[in-house]
């Protein structure tokens, strides 16, 4: 336990690199300023690692450096040695406006911070980033070295580590555009390691955040269930004039689909605070099968399950559950989607004919009986959409949104641009082994029959238990 | 109710002892604990994680290395909670559905308890009524007080056994469901007077919860109905035991049999016997049970009277009764009164906590409280400098009259920039002759010497030019604008500058077109210079 101030380290380097990226994707924290100006951050700002209400690790972002050729000539004369030469540096240049960035920046590495040097790995090493290296290596503090990666160009980077190597402690490859959480981990191990001080300190922030991460994917997989069963379960009702038939219909099917939308809207607000994201407005890629709603077309093509795999589900979850999967997949390929690509249109051949049932004649009853003669109107009722390729498309929705939503580093803040490659991707449930697919299936089942709470909770867990341990696989963590 | 001390209200509010009660679980705590949880399921998840997280961290449990077992942690967990609920309300402490179904098992036991002894004495009174005209017929008191309870064992013991089988629906699973809904639901609403709606409604939910925590607790709710139900059999037949006792102590009984079927005593013997085989190893014919003479010598015949029968046999009866009320109707009954509580307790000490609400509420304890945002750092980003936007476009010279210039050039790029591009780019650019190239080493002593060639430069006609190549990808730093400033320094009045944006350098060539954003970024900052005899340029296609 480590009860004395917290370990801090110095987030430093040239101007523009990413260093504040970098601070806010390791602190999950998307409120960093970061900007494509250099000259951004001006000041120190102090990012503490807070677990159980005490700060244990704080992150320092820095300004970058403005004059590290005269910094580093001054150092060289001065012929003072380690945290000293520091200090006599920041009392020769208190005075002078154009060192407030380096005097800003060295600050914490005078009071004893760790140095994470960044730098850009994709351009070429330049005079100035020798310069900053030859301060940083002068103030005698233990430093690691973070190569970031502003664009895919890899061609310097064994310059880089070559120069890095000589003098830090530690190197790593981090993006802070893309870095996910086991990255995080693991950079935040390479600290561990560097010096034996920093071990009793860095155990404690890496196995809060190992733990916080379980927690929120135990979270997450109740949210998930959550919305299953609400959406499985979901019931529309209306009533309408008997003249009105037709379009009563069609309004019942739209409100149908958008609660059903907002649903999983509600569900993404979750994950994303879930994530801490609290700016970054999820934009799915431009042929994401998310950008279309639940029931398009295109969703019901690419996501859920293939035909074999869908009628070998079916008999898994016996009989009903798989009604209306011919209509789906004659419907699918006979365009029964409407011009707008919609299900809508079809929703009710789709549904079968439980799913919209209508009950004539409303008015007072008493034990049964009307008590006054019909009044001419109907009810209306879509639902509970018990289909299994519906569950498999819900499913394969909420883990593509999961992954985007845990691989959007918190570092970066421009959606992606409309031309970017597409990151189409089919859904996962297709991939699932059969007996991945039989938990789900068997849970499905469960849930048709909601009454029976044993049944229900018990393949609840067994679902439960199975889409933990896929969400860790996906987010690189093992899950115990 | 089967508390060890059972009548010993506990009281939640009244001080916890940590070693003595620290895990030990009963079904007010199991109740309470489901009705703590089913209230959170309401709450948002920071609040609880951050409550719960607390609660942990208060308590001694969290030094103790390994963490201690859940149903450790979840006691306490309650403990705490329990406490802190019950500081809210003013006045009465708060009623927990725990503490109302203790309480309303307590009651209901003291009630079965003397319902049992009425009951019982009553029955075995009005059975053993003897006017001293006829003798108190048998046949009905054992077939009421023995048979009856042999039946109803048989259809317990078949009924478990249909259970093991079927495990739902079975006859009795269903009547103690049935008996134990309706009791919650009568103590639900018993405790529920006088309290709050949300607080009712909450109540009600944790009372259903127990019917649908099934899964998760088994038959453990069932078991205190169960016990009560043997408590009344005890006491039933201790209160016909008793009875039958008093009455044959305190007046002279005569016992006969009669019956209106043809069975001869011979039957009846055999019968008598077979009911007397539990204790006929140790009370012997003629005083466990009546003998065949004694039998016959009892039986009652109407016409004839009571005259011609032998006291002693009309008296040998009683000892037979006694013992089958203690043997069929006391005995079983305490057994399966200690079987099921004990099995009650292992169940109890069994509890592993492990069902999906316990297991994120250890999460939640076990998780340590992680915040990684920054407080103040939802403010607006630094503002940028603002800027003198008055840059100047570039002239152009007229051509054929091309000015001079000279081109500073960094030392690591020259190999890459032979003379003849850097000429070409400075014509293309600037429309300017670049005559010579200066290599510069970065170094600043070197810098100064550069600097101070070009203040003694011999300009042509006056007119200087100086071409710098700068890297347009790296940032624009003070340093390299101080560089900027010093070169003007050094300059005539109205000497050029030109500076030649190049991106990342290709192996053949270091003049490559920069990056639209490095270059926006440069000519950003060179406004911050409002120099207008500083012209920017870049290659544009390679060149
Ligand atoms: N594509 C890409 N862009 C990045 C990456 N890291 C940073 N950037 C961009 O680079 C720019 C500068 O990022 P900052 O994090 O503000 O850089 P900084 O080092 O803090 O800059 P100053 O505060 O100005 O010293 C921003 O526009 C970022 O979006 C990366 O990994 N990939
Ligand atoms: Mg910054």
């Amino acid at each position: 336990m480590n009860l004395s101030a917290p370990l801090r380290f110095a987030v430093v380097g040239h101007p523009n690199e990413g260093k504040s990226s970098v601070v806010s994707t390791l602190a999950e924290d998307d409120t960093v300023p970061v900007g494509p100006f250099p000259g951004e951050t001006r000041s120190c700002h102090v990012y503490p690692v807070i677990v159980d209400g005490r700060p244990i690790v704080e992150f320092i972002d820095t300004p970058g450096f403005q004059n590290p050729r005269h910094t580093l000539a001054w150092l060289e004369e001065c012929g003072i040695r380690d945290e000293e030469a520091v200090k006599a540096f920041r009392i020769a240049h208190q005075d002078l406006p154009e060192y407030r960035h380096e005097l800003e920046l060295l600050r914490p590495i005078e009071e004893g911070a760790g140095i994470i040097y960044v730098v850009d790995g994709s351009r070429p090493l330049h005079k100035d980033d020798r310069a900053e290296m030859e301060i940083l290596r002068r103030t005698g503090r233990p430093r690691l070295a973070i190569i970031n990666f502003k664009d895919q160009d890899d061609r310097y980077l064994e310059e880089w580590k070559g120069a890095f190597r000589r003098n830090f402690n530690s190197v790593r490859v981090f993006n802070a555009h893309h870095a996910n959480y086991a990255e995080r981990i693991a950079l935040l191990e390479t600290l561990e390691n560097i010096d034996q001080d920093w071990q009793p300190a860095m155990e404690q922030v890496i196995s809060a955040f190992r733990r916080d991460w379980r927690q929120r994917l135990a979270r997450t997989v109740d949210l998930i269930c959550d919305l299953l069963e609400k959406s499985l379960g979901h019931v529309t009702l209306a009533k309408y004039d008997e003249k009105e038939k037709e379009s009563a219909e069609e309004r019942l099917k739209e409100r149908f689909c958008r609660d059903l939308g907002e649903l999983e809207q509600t569900f993404h607000q979750r994950i994303r605070r879930l994530f801490k994201h609290n700016i970054f407005k999820y934009q799915p890629p431009p042929n994401s099968a998310l950008r279309d709603n639940l029931f398009s077309e295109r969703v019901w093509k690419v996501l859920g399950l293939d035909r074999s795999q869908l009628t070998w589900a079916a008999a898994l979850a016996g009989g009903a559950a798989g009604a209306g999967l011919d209509v789906a997949f004659t419907g699918i390929s006979a365009g029964v989607f409407t011009a707008t690509g919609a299900l809508i249109g079809a929703l009710s051949a789709y549904l079968g004919g439980e799913n919209l049932a209508r009950v004539k004649g409303m008015g007072p009853r008493l034990f049964g009986l009307r008590l006054l003669p019909s009044i001419g109107k109907i009810e209306l009722k879509i639902g509970p959409l018990h289909n299994l390729q519906f569950f498999f498309v819900l499913i394969d929705r909420v883990l593509i949104f999961f992954s985007y939503v845990i691989n959007w580093a918190h570092g970066r803040r421009e959606p992606l641009p409309e031309d970017s490659p597409g990151e189409a991707r089919e859904g996962y449930t297709a991939q699932w082994s059969d007996e991945q697919r039989r938990v789900a299936i068997r849970y499905f089942e469960a849930l048709r029959n909601p009454d029976d709470v044993d049944r229900l909770e018990k393949r609840r867990l067994e679902f439960q238990a199975f889409l933990r341990h896929f969400l860790a696989g996906l987010s690189g963590e093992n899950p115990e | 109710m089967t508390d060890p001390q059972p009548f010993k209200n506990p009281d939640p509010s009244e001080g916890f002892k940590p070693s003595a009660r620290r895990s030990r679980w009963d079904i007010g705590d199991l109740i309470d604990l489901e009705y703590f949880l089913h209230g959170d399921e309401k709450e948002n998840d920071d609040f609880l994680h951050r409550r719960d997280r607390t609660i942990f961290l208060s308590s001694p449990l969290s030094r103790q290395t390994p963490t201690p077992p859940r149903r450790i942690l979840i006691r306490r967990w309650l403990e705490i909670r329990r406490k802190v609920a019950g500081k809210g309300t003013e006045g009465s402490p708060p009623l927990f559905p725990g503490t109302v179904f203790r309480e309303t098992m307590n009651l209901a036991k003291w009630i079965v308890l003397a319902l049992g002894f009425l009951f019982g004495a009553g029955l075995a009174f009005s059975l053993l009524n003897y006017r001293g005209v006829e003798p108190v017929n048998v046949s009905g008191y054992v077939s009421l007080l023995i048979g009856m309870q042999i039946l109803f064992l048989f259809f317990l013991m078949a009924g478990s056994l249909l259970r093991r089988r079927f495990r739902r629906w079975t006859l009795t699973a269903s009547f103690w469901g049935g008996l134990l809904h309706l009791l919650c639901r009568r103590a639900a609403r018993a405790a529920s007077k006088g309290l709050s709606v949300s607080f009712r409604d909450r109540f009600n939910a944790a009372f259903g919860l127990l019917k649908s925590k099934r899964s998760v607790y088994g038959n453990l709710f069932i078991l205190p109905f169960f016990l009560i139900s043997q408590l009344f059999g005890l006491s039933f037949n201790i209160g016909a035991l008793i009875a039958t006792l008093a009455k044959v102590l305190t007046s002279d009984l005569a016992f006969g049999w009669q019956t209106t079927v043809q069975v001869g005593p011979a039957a009846v013997h055999q019968l008598a016997r077979l009911l007397a085989l539990p204790w006929s190893w140790m009370v012997p014919e003629g005083t466990g049970y009546p003998s065949l003479q004694q039998i016959e010598n009892s039986r009652i015949i109407l016409k004839e009277g009571i005259a011609h029968l032998a006291t002693t046999d009309l008296a040998s009866w009683w000892p037979f009764l006694c013992l089958g009320l203690l043997f069929y109707g006391i005995l079983p009954r305490f057994l399966l009164f200690l079987g099921t509580w004990v099995s009650k307790k292992i169940a109890l000490a069994r509890l592993d906590f492990s069902h999906a609400a316990c297991d994120r509420l250890v999460m939640r304890m076990q998780t340590p409280l992680l915040e990684t945002s920054h407080p103040f750092s939802a403010a607006s980003p630094g503002n940028s400098p603002t800027l003198n936007r008055g840059f100047p476009a570039e002239e152009a010279a007229p051509a054929g009259n091309a000015p001079d210039a000279v081109a500073l050039v960094d030392e690591t790029l020259l190999p890459q920039a032979p003379r003849e591009e850097v000429v070409k780019a400075g014509r293309g650019l600037f429309g300017v002759e670049i005559t010579e190239i200066l290599p510069l080493s970065g170094e600043l002593r070197q810098n100064k010497q550069v600097l101070e060639q070009l203040r003694n430069w011999p300009w042509k006609r006056g007119q200087a030019g100086v071409c710098l190549i700068q890297e347009a990808w790296q940032p624009p730093i003070l340093e390299s604008l101080s560089f900027l400033r010093e070169i003007r320094d050094v300059l005539p009045e109205k000497g050029k500058i030109y500076l030649l944006l190049v991106g990342k350098p290709r192996p053949e060539t270091v003049l490559t077109p920069p990056a639209a954003n490095d270059r926006k970024v440069w000519e950003w900052q060179l406004k911050s210079l409002a120099d207008p005899y500083l012209g920017v340029g870049w290659p544009n296609n390679g060149a």
